[in-house]
């Protein structure tokens, strides 16, 4: 299973303080350039193994590999430049601009105090441009819709220029068009530089084609894995998310999901 | 109709501010770096003229003339008045310094010494030791300080442990459970007035009004031993209180040591409050004021925000010194209740504001 395995994760073990378990036993593989989806119920830990992979959370039992090294002996700021985490939301408290919330993208590159050069000004009008929002630069995060705030969350990740990028429902609140875009921004990415993706949806029209492998996650443990087209189908998802009505269809080369009211 | 009006109103200025926004967007941003230099040329002689004005202000007229030849003029200005400006400016930057801080690392903009209740458990502490008379130093600092110390950092331990479930900090539980602790603390304080003989509670008393009183430079030199390594230390952290106040997971996953900054930040703010509050007892509201003004003028960049509230503050306060000096003409008005007096409005407002944005 290993060998050129990026990010390498077995018998991961989480709770919550004084909580049941929120991932018992979870194990995943992905090499470096893949596009990895992680799916499953709500609740059943998808951002909590998120967050694990990206060191905001200490595992009480397992390990995580990173590059070959276990993720926890990896200097934080070092990990800063090869791991971007994009949450599912964010606060916004404060009226920072767009352009200065996607700078913050770039402090892992530059000294605790040093100012943004003119070069990382550029990168970060480059990672506006990427999602799409150069109009949006010069806007409070406050006064932004939810689907727009998190573009700019993609966009702070995207100017931190990571190898492995993590996401957590980035597309959960995005429109047709944003949610195609974003998700044809990361293939391009892929491509180019060799990002290594791992994403948590629940659009499972998404997935598929182009995804190289779907995690689905039940009960903190990853139940299945395999390409989308093992993964998306009826007996599966009917039994990850204990629902009989779900149906699957393939038209032109595409999966689509749906239950039935 | 009237409220359709309003609604019309409130339009038109918002049109107006965001084409205002797109002008000055117009160009390229100038470099966070270059504004500072600008925020802090523009602020630095606004600190000189606040000094001046503080120097000059007093039931006694000085002019330049009187300097030469009289020395009771000489040393009103130089024994009296100069420590006093230089007590009320240093006493401003830190409480202005701590809340801008504070607001940052809370993601909470009514955030300060005073709301928060660091003030109020300084306070209390600063307030058992008088009662007690302990005048005694230990290892040189006066008792004193060091109950100061013990109510402020006590009071920002149980602030943030109710405020804080998991990796959020609740914003309301913060502010209440800061208003709790300040009226405990201010039970408190009664409590050992009515129990401490009437010199000592006379003497709390007007303490706790707040006051700038100095005579020589001493304690200044005192204070500013501690007060500057915490300016620098709380400096020090504007990169990581700019992603803090972003988003604390999203500053997390930037590099920022989220747990060790946190709890930096509450021990160099509690001692600095400690120092502010054992002199010049709780003077509320300038850590709040102060960096808003500051945002509203040069941006919300922390290391922008932070350098210009710790200058900016030291002006406000010198400023509301000389009012508190001047208005009541001979007689003098505690410092704390013209900053309260001030303050206590504009955070209603602010909370106003804030409730309009989020609904």
């Amino acid at each position: 299973m290993s060998g050129d395995a990026l990010v390498e994760a077995r018998g991961l073990r989480f709770s919550y303080a004084a909580g049941r378990p929120v991932i018992c036993g979870a194990s995943l593989a992905l090499r470096a350039g893949a596009m990895g989806a992680l799916i499953g119920p709500n609740g059943c830990g998808k951002s909590t193994l998120i967050r694990l992979l990206a060191r905001l959370l200490t595992p009480s039992l397992g390990d995580i590999q990173f590059g070959g090294m276990p993720l926890s002996s990896i200097n934080q700021r070092v990990l800063a430049k090869q791991i971007g985490y994009v949450p599912q939301t964010t606060s916004r408290t404060f009226p920072f601009t767009a352009l200065e919330v996607v700078l913050t993208g770039r402090s892992p590159h530059i000294s605790r105090f040093q100012f943004e050069s003119n070069r990382d000004v550029e990168k970060a009008r480059a990672a506006l441009e990427t999602v799409g929002i150069s109009h949006l630069a010069q806007r409070p995060v406050t006064e932004l819709s939810g689907g727009e705030g998190q573009l700019v969350s993609v966009a702070r990740a995207l100017a931190q220029e990571p190898i492995c990028l993590l996401l957590d429902e980035p597309s959960a609140s995005l429109d047709l068009k944003h949610r195609a875009g974003l998700i044809r921004t990361l293939f391009e990415l892929r491509s180019r530089t060799g990002l290594t993706v791992l994403m948590v949806t629940h659009d499972l029209s998404l997935l598929d084609p182009g995804f190289d492998i779907v995690f689905a996650l039940n009960r903190g443990t990853v139940a299945t894995r395999g390409l989308p087209s093992e993964v998306l189908c009826d007996s599966v998802l009917r039994d990850l998310y204990s629902d009989r009505h779900i149906r699957t269809r393939r038209v032109e080369g595409r999966t689509f999901v749906w239950s039935e009211v | 109709m009237i409220g359709h009006n309003i609604d019309a109103a409130r339009e038109r200025l918002k049109a107006s501010r965001s084409a205002a926004r797109k002008n000055s967007a117009g160009g390229a941003q100038p470099a966070a770096k270059k504004r500072r230099r600008r925020a802090l040329a523009i602020l630095l002689p606004v600190l000189g003229g606040a000094a001046m004005l503080g120097l000059w202000a007093g039931y006694r007229e000085i002019n330049l003339a009187m300097l030469r030849n009289d020395e009771l003029a000489r040393n009103i200005l130089f024994r009296l008045r100069l420590p006093r400006v230089v007590m009320a400016g240093i006493i401003g930057a830190t409480l202005a310094l701590v809340g801008a801080a504070l607001q940052a690392m809370f993601r909470n903009p009514l955030s300060d010494p005073f709301t928060l209740g660091v003030s109020g458990g300084g306070a209390f502490g600063a307030s058992v030791a008088i009662a007690l008379g302990w005048g005694a130093r230990v290892s040189g600092m006066p008792l004193v300080f060091l109950a100061a110390f013990a109510g402020a950092a006590g009071s920002v331990v149980i602030v943030y442990r109710i405020a804080r479930t998991g990796l959020v900090v609740l914003p309301g539980a913060l502010l209440l459970s800061g208003v709790v602790l300040n009226l405990i603390a201010s039970a408190g304080v009664l409590t050992v007035q009515y129990m401490t003989d009437p010199t000592r509670s006379l003497q709390i008393l007007r303490w706790l009004m707040g006051g700038l009183d100095a005579i020589g430079f001493g304690v200044i030199w005192r204070m500013l031993a501690f007060l500057i390594p915490g300016w620098f230390g709380l400096l020090a952290l504007s990169r990581d209180l700019q992603l803090l106040a972003v988003d604390q997971e999203t500053a997390a996953s930037l590099g920022v040591n989220v747990q060790r900054c946190e709890r930096l930040i509450y021990a160099v703010s509690s001692l600095l409050v400690a120092v502010t509050v054992s002199v010049g007892g709780a003077i509320g509201f300038v850590g709040l004021i102060v960096p808003h003004m500051v945002r509203l003028l040069f941006g919300q960049d922390l290391r922008i925000v932070l350098p210009c509230s710790l200058v900016l503050g030291a002006a406000f306060l010198i400023l509301a010194d000389a009012v508190a000096r001047t208005v009541l003409g001979q007689a003098e008005l505690p410092v704390g209740a013209v900053t309260g007096i001030l303050g206590g409005p504009f955070f209603l407002w602010l909370l106003r504001r804030e409730q309009q944005y989020s609904a």
